[in-house]
């Protein structure tokens, strides 16, 4: 583990991607200091300043601005990062889970298991996502629940199909022989010596994954069909840029702030989790090469 | 030109890779030379160098980054580049055969293309005139219906038919030298007897010199003129087959006879101290460590190749035995 | 009753080869093809053959990694098809199996202690003894001075075989099956693990299967010999027997393809020459009948059977049954 972490620091690419998820790590767990919520049982909702429908530029009242209705930008920025971080993790843990376990388990057994299954991943395969998950979305309504919901129900296929074809390969090892020619369960080599070796692209997918549900999410926000109005997403506040991103005839980056800020935040949280997957990724090929 | 020019002179040839910040010396300071018209087997065991060795000679390695490759290289006395140049391959003064026939076909093209290709590249020849020598070759590297084999592709033959025909590529270009690096390794032990004697007839109708790397010393006992023995990096022995198995001057070669069981003999194998496992160089000689006749001054010097007796060199300062 | 330990009866593995997800006509093929013959207590029975011959499938049914398609095989009498996976685990201590490739062979992601623990683990050796085992093991096959935390990145490839022999013995088997168990080795470390190999026969009583493509690693530590050709056992003989007089075409032509690491040894197979490509059995006759220089008419018509032509040696060929 150690020497994995060293490898993991060396990596200069991997640094920038730990530093940027790191940072949005921290800023997600200290949002109540950063961002006071002026109603706590409610701190997912951004704080308004009025209901103007033109954005305010950066004052005193709200340091980064307020976009159209008067939502406070940096209440939204910070608070946002807990949500795309919920949202990335709860669906790619649980994507992961249910991929890697189906997939897994279809492939060490085998036979019409592992047929039935990979037919339904198929057909999974060939639903367009993005309009399966508009369409879910619009029959449940909106809220940040169903989204997670939907990209849970119409991701975990990439794990399965991934997991399998590891497994395929990890179950013919001759350490896999060797454990069965000790009499060791099926269950007990599936759980001691497959999955263990057929972890790490998984792992390398999970990270890349979060970063990429968040940006699905938001493309969702952002057509309208994501969060309720008002809840802190950047999707969602990119959704109330949208009247003002071509700002006013002679100053087209008159309301550059309600853009700018979340455009940054999702850039740099899809950023860091890509960097960080890739130099697992780059990591785990270098072990494997030994 | 002088007629007793060696073919083949490398000098201090250093190949170092750079890894995670330190120099791995895979080719340390190794000299060699190679006469016309001769078999030479470079044996060792793997992490010797000899197939670094091999790709340093064909060119084939560049100096990068992450790897530097050092000495002078003569070929019939002109110097080649230790930069990979693919003048050296248009040419096609070396030809080099591959462990993985498969491997080393594209396969995306027949067989018989591929072999066109070259005269058609290297000869600038017509279409018509390359396929008619094409064929040809395919009959000398004894496959008997050619003209069904040609319009196949590599996954359609079997590893010996496609070691055939990777001999025959190598060949289509008239090359002053053949590398073979471990030609036959990954072939079945009949069909490697099989290729083993193709490359010998080969050998005496178009007398190429062929440079043969192997870790099998029965390969170089029964097909090579003489021998260089490689032990991390370096030469440590050299001379004429018979004379190094009859009496081997270095404990290393010693020990590796000592070790191969031979067909039809059941005395016990005397085996060896088994090899480090480190790339960090040592003092002194590198087999000190493992070397049964160890002296003080292996352990702070390393020994040169020295001609021991006419012919056989070795790299020891207690050759044969000697005390 | 002799002092067989093993007996294997007309073993047979067919593998389908399916093509595609509709139904086709079925590709099948015979990896091994109604083999018989028995190992004796204490002895090194040598399989050798070709890639593809079916040498490796007979040694995974051997230790039942593999059910037979076909076939019986008994262990000190007990038929071991005839049994359950559950009433298998009691025997699968007795017999183990070393494998060809050191760094498969070993979960990269279990460290020595762990390896050597597990079969342990499984067959519920008593847990006080555990620590005591595993370091009489690491002696055995000379690892003594080794730390046990380390994994098997950590170890060479000479060590790491030495682990899975360690591993193999764990349990005091009877029986071991080696798969080609030092193929993946330079040779000086190949001498140290067939000398080591040989010592733990005659300290434990231990009986092997062989399993090589090389005919000298199989003959210098073999008592007898079986060749196998394209699932078929043609000749059995001791192993000085089939050195001296081989019977069968292709054991010759196998005994002569072999270079000899002695250049005072002329490579024998000089004068045999015969046509590359892959060569279809007739369906009825000789599974060797297209690559055999000695073939009689019978030879496309007939399958011969393995029947003893010498003291200890049988032969499959219709030159010497006719």
């Amino acid at each position: 583990m150690k020497k994995q972490a060293k490898a993991l620091v060396q990596h200069p690419t991997g640094i920038i991607g730990i530093i940027l998820v790191l940072f949005w790590v921290s800023v997600a767990i200290l949002a109540p200091m950063l961002a006071p919520p002026q109603d706590p049982d409610n701190a997912y909702m951004m704080v308004r300043h009025g209901f103007s429908s033109l954005p305010n530029p950066p004052n005193g009242q709200s340091p980064w601005g307020t976009t159209s209705g008067g939502y406070d930008i940096f209440y939204g920025i910070i608070w946002g990062s807990r949500t795309a971080l919920v949202l990335g993790l709860v669906t790619v843990l649980a994507t992961a889970t249910i991929g890697a376990l189906a997939g897994g388990v279809c492939a060490y057994y085998g036979g019409i298991l592992d047929g039935v299954c990979m037919r339904i991943v198929d057909l999974f395969m060939g639903i367009p996502f993005l309009i399966a998950v508009i369409v879910m979305t619009t029959v449940w309504g909106k809220g940040m629940d169903k989204i997670i919901l939907a990209l849970i129900v119409f991701g975990w296929h990439r794990y399965a199909r991934m997991m399998r074809s590891e497994v395929l390969v990890v179950k013919e090892q001759e350490f896999v022989l060797a454990a069965k020619n000790m009499g060791a369960s099926p269950m007990g080599i599936f759980f001691r010596h497959v999955l263990p070796n057929a972890l790490s692209p998984i792992i390398i997918l999970m990270s890349i994954n979060i970063g990429r549900m968040v940006l699905v999410a938001a493309s969702l926000s952002f057509v309208g069909i994501g969060a309720e109005p008002g809840f802190a997403d950047w999707g969602q506040m990119l959704n109330f840029s949208r009247n003002w991103i071509s700002g006013i005839p002679g100053a087209p980056f008159y309301y550059w702030y309600t853009y700018a800020y979340a455009s940054v935040a999702i850039f740099t949280f899809v950023l860091g989790w890509t960097l960080l997957g890739d130099a697992l990724g780059t990591m785990y090929g270098k072990q494997e090469a030994y | 030109m002088e007629k007793n020019q060696p073919l083949l002179t490398v000098s201090n040839l250093t190949v170092s890779f750079k890894n995670k910040g330190r120099n791995v010396n895979a080719v340390n300071n190794l000299s060699l030379s190679m006469e016309k018209g001769e078999v030479l087997g470079l044996a060792g065991e793997s992490g010797s160098g000899k197939t670094v060795t091999a790709m340093a000679l064909a060119g084939l390695l560049a100096d990068s980054k992450h790897t530097s490759v050092k000495g002078d290289i003569f070929f019939n006395g002109t110097p080649l580049p230790t930069i990979p140049n693919t003048n050296r391959f248009k040419s096609q003064r070396i030809s080099m055969i591959f462990q993985d026939p498969l491997q080393s076909l594209n396969p995306a093209f027949t067989v018989g293309r591929q072999i066109q290709e070259v005269f058609m590249v290297r000869k600038k020849m017509t279409k018509r005139r390359a396929r008619a020598l094409s064929l040809d070759l395919l009959r000398q590297v004894k496959i008997s219906s050619p003209e069904s084999v040609a319009p196949q592709y590599p996954h359609q033959l079997s590893g010996g038919m496609c070691q055939r025909i990777m001999i025959a590529i190598a060949l289509a270009g008239e090359p002053e030298l053949l590398i073979a690096d471990e030609p036959t390794t990954a072939l079945d032990v009949t069909i490697q007897a099989q290729i083993l004697q193709l490359l010998r007839q080969l050998h005496h109708t178009t007398k190429t010199p062929i440079l043969l790397i192997t870790h099998d010393l029965g390969i170089i006992a029964q097909f090579c003129h003489s021998l260089a023995i490689m032990l991390e990096g370096n030469i440590i022995e050299k001379g004429r087959v018979k004379d190094i198995f009859a009496g081997p001057l270095h404990p290393y070669t010693r020990g590796l006879l000592d070790s191969i069981p031979i067909l039809g003999r059941k005395d016990r194998l005397k085996a060896m101290a088994p090899p480090r496992h480190s790339v960090n160089p040592v003092r002194g000689c590198s087999f000190h460590g493992r070397c049964p006749r160890k002296k003080k001054i292996c352990e702070v010097k390393q020994p040169e190749l020295r001609e021991q007796e006419p012919g056989h060199f070795v790299r020891c300062f207690t050759p044969g035995g000697l005390s | 009753m002799n002092n067989a330990l093993i007996t294997i009866q007309s073993l047979e593995k067919e593998f389908v080869v399916r093509r595609g997800f509709f139904p086709r006509p079925k590709k099948i093929i015979r990896a091994v093809d109604g083999i018989d013959f028995s190992i004796n207590t204490g002895e090194t029975f040598g399989l050798v053959g070709e890639s593809g011959c079916g040498k490796s499938t007979t040694g995974r049914m051997l230790v039942r990694l593999m059910p037979p398609t076909s076939g019986k095989i008994y262990y000190q009498g007990e038929e071991l098809t005839a049994k359950t996976e559950k009433q298998m685990l009691p025997l699968r201590r007795n017999l183990q199996m070393i494998f060809q490739n050191p760094h498969g062979s070993l979960n990269p992601r279990m460290s020595l202690e762990q390896i050597l623990e597990e079969p342990l683990k499984i067959h519920r050796y008593p847990f006080s003894n555990r620590a005591k085992r595993i370091r009489e093991l690491m002696d055995y096959v000379g690892l003594s001075q080794t730390s046990m935390d380390r994994y098997p990145a950590e170890f060479s490839g000479g060590q790491r075989q030495r682990i899975a022999i360690a591993r193999a013995l764990a349990l005091d088997p009877k029986f071991i099956v080696a798969d080609e168990a030092v193929s993946a080795l330079d040779v000086s470390i190949q001498a140290q693990i067939l000398n080591l190999l040989m010592d733990l026969q005659k300290e434990l009583g231990l009986t092997y299967l062989f399993i090589s493509h090389d005919l000298g690693v199989v003959n210098y530590i073999s008592d007898r010999i079986g060749v196998m050709y394209l699932g078929k056992l043609v000749e059995v003989a001791d192993c000085n027997t089939l050195y001296r007089r081989p019977l069968h075409p292709y054991t010759k032509i196998l005994l002569a393809s072999v270079p000899v690491a002695d250049p005072n040894q002329t490579f024998k197979a000089m004068a045999w020459d015969t046509p590359e490509g892959d060569f279809p059995a007739p369906p009825a006759g000789c599974s060797f009948y297209n690559r055999c220089r000695e073939r009689l008419d019978i030879c496309s018509r007939q399958k011969p059977s393995l029947k003893e032509q010498a003291q200890g040696q049988s032969v499959a060929c219709h030159l010497f049954n006719p």
